[in-house]
């Protein structure tokens, strides 16, 4: 078991001193345009800010189910449709796969099935259409506790159609 | 030259690990790896499963395939891992399984975050990479009793280490700072709080009581230290005892948050406890293991012992005795409980030092 030499390690230390801020740069460029690279040597920011005074909201980001006849069977959260996805990973997977969508037509046919069959696995019944809903509920502090003020109902599209 | 003398100094007289000190900290590392810090096999064939259309990789490499491979694919690298940590755990061509855990690693987790979210657990990846060059396995090892050359501990990869740990918290901190945090009307980490317990369902341990209470002075409070600590962090990686300092804030920092947001970051401990002083745990095991006429059993002690207690710590997690919650799930809860339990320790040890210094 060789080790390297000194003269070797300073420059490996110098490389990393240089790429370590370039990388960084780059991540915050790619990141604002497109999504965070990755392999990248950053830590989770945690940036955003959802206080402000006594005022606070909340997204709420739902899947849900109607029976055949339009009337909403079920609502689940994220974290109980897409149960399999890590609960760290369930908020960047909304944001990459159904965020930027309006409509269930920007899904491919085997996703929809996989919508709908997961759907009907869940409520134990064939499925309506599906809908991925996104509404934000504004809260405030009033004796210690946190009241809902109003929940408005940002973006509501379907993401399976049912009974095909 | 004398910038030039400072930077050498640094690199390599940051620390001195001692061969057997090291080979410790390499065979507890292989066992946190291979009890808790391997993916979670389960999830393989849920991911060979889903419709092409949800591999959404990251920009980078993981954008030349374009779906997800099939479930033996994710298993065969997965034995490859494990594997690989077992040659780390005896000692068995050492560098090359470090570099192959760190390699599997990478592979396992580009296509793991390819569902649309990277997490940021590189630091699994960098230890076993940088610690390969520190002759981790030059002891209580297969490759030393097959070799008689001596090689030293090296303790630059330790300083290489502390560099992206302490560059990583700063691009955490100074993100923070861009956010808006150091604000004073405005309050983050209650925000994150409340995002957590009621969008992400983290509504475990103490995050309920802290839900509750209106205590503006607390949370500005929180976010200053919270951006002045990963901050700082950069800045302490220039000398070993303020590396050492902020390593025992950074457990301090991810017990309150484990406590409080329910995010555990248990992936980040491996790294933090290369910063023990494993060669006075080696003195001092030896010294106790002496009375015991079992010295040069050290290795296999220390092995079992950690072995027997991690393997309880993970049968107890998944058997869901003592907690039903998987998140944070049992094993996260009492690790960095016991990291809790070591840095308070080592703080009163020092503290005591620094009193008789003081006195005398």
């Amino acid at each position: 078991m060789d080790y390297l030499s000194e003269k070797i390690v300073k420059r490996i230390f110098i490389f990393f001193l240089i790429y370590l801020p370039l990388q960084y740069a780059v991540v915050g460029i790619v990141g604002y345009y497109s999504s965070e690279p990755w392999p990248a040597f950053v830590f989770p920011g945690f940036k955003s800010i959802y206080v402000y005074g006594d005022t606070y909201q909340i997204n709420q980001f739902m899947v849900e189910v109607e029976s055949p006849d339009g009337t909403v069977l079920r609502e689940f959260t994220p974290q109980q449709f897409f149960y399999e996805i890590p609960n760290s990973q369930v908020t960047g997977f909304l944001r990459s796969n159904l965020d930027g969508a309006d409509d269930f037509e920007a899904f491919d046919t085997e996703t929809r099935n996989w919508f709908r069959e997961r759907a009907q696995a869940l409520v134990g019944v064939s499925p309506g259409d599906l809908y991925y809903l996104h509404r934000r509920q504004y809260m405030t502090r009033f004796d210690n506790k946190l009241n809902i003020d109003s929940v408005k109902v940002l973006n509501r599209f379907k993401i399976a159609e049912g009974n095909l | 030259m004398i910038a030039n003398d400072r930077f050498s100094k640094w690199i390599f007289d940051s620390y001195h690990p001692t061969a057997k000190g090291l080979a410790l900290y390499r065979i507890f590392t292989a066992l946190m790896f291979l009890i808790f810090l391997m993916p979670d096999a389960t999830y393989y064939s849920d991911m060979a499963d889903f419709p092409d259309e949800f591999f959404s990789p990251p920009p980078g490499p993981m954008m030349f395939f374009s779906e997800f491979p099939s479930a033996w694919f994710f298993y065969t690298i997965h034995v490859l891992l494990a594997l690989s940590w077992v040659g780390v755990l005896l000692g068995y061509k050492t560098r090359f399984c470090s570099l192959a855990a760190a390699g599997f690693m990478l592979l396992l987790m580009g296509f793991i975050f390819s569902i649309g979210k990277v997490n940021h657990q590189m630091l699994l990846v960098l230890v076993p990479g940088f610690m390969a060059f520190s002759n981790w396995g030059a002891t209580y090892s297969i490759d030393s009793s097959n070799s008689d050359i001596k090689v030293k501990a090296e303790g630059w990869p330790i300083v290489l280490l502390a560099l992206f740990i302490g560059f990583m918290m700063f691009t955490a901190g100074f993100a923070k700072i861009l956010g808006g945090w150091l604000n004073f009307d405005t309050f983050a980490t209650e925000g994150h709080l409340l995002n957590q317990y009621f969008v992400r369902g983290r509504t475990e341990l103490l995050s309920g009581f802290m839900v509750r209470p209106q205590m503006p002075w607390m949370w500005g409070l929180l976010d200053w230290a919270t951006v002045m600590f990963e901050v700082g962090f950069l800045v302490a990686v220039l000398r070993s005892g303020w590396t050492r300092l902020f390593v025992c804030f950074a457990v301090l920092f991810h017990f309150s948050t484990m406590l409080t947001l329910n995010i555990a970051f248990l992936v980040n401990f491996p790294a933090y406890a290369a910063f023990l002083p494993w060669d006075k745990i080696q003195r001092y095991l030896k010294t106790r293991l002496s009375s015991f006429k079992i010295t040069d059993s050290l290795p296999l002690a220390f092995g079992s012992t950690f072995f027997i207690l991690f393997a309880v710590i993970k049968i107890i997690d998944k058997s869901a005795v003592i907690m039903t919650v998987g998140e944070p799930s049992f094993d996260e809860i009492t690790i960095i409980g016991i990291a809790l339990i070591i840095v308070i320790t080592l703080g009163i040890g020092k503290t005591r030092e620094l009193i008789t210094t003081v006195r005398s």
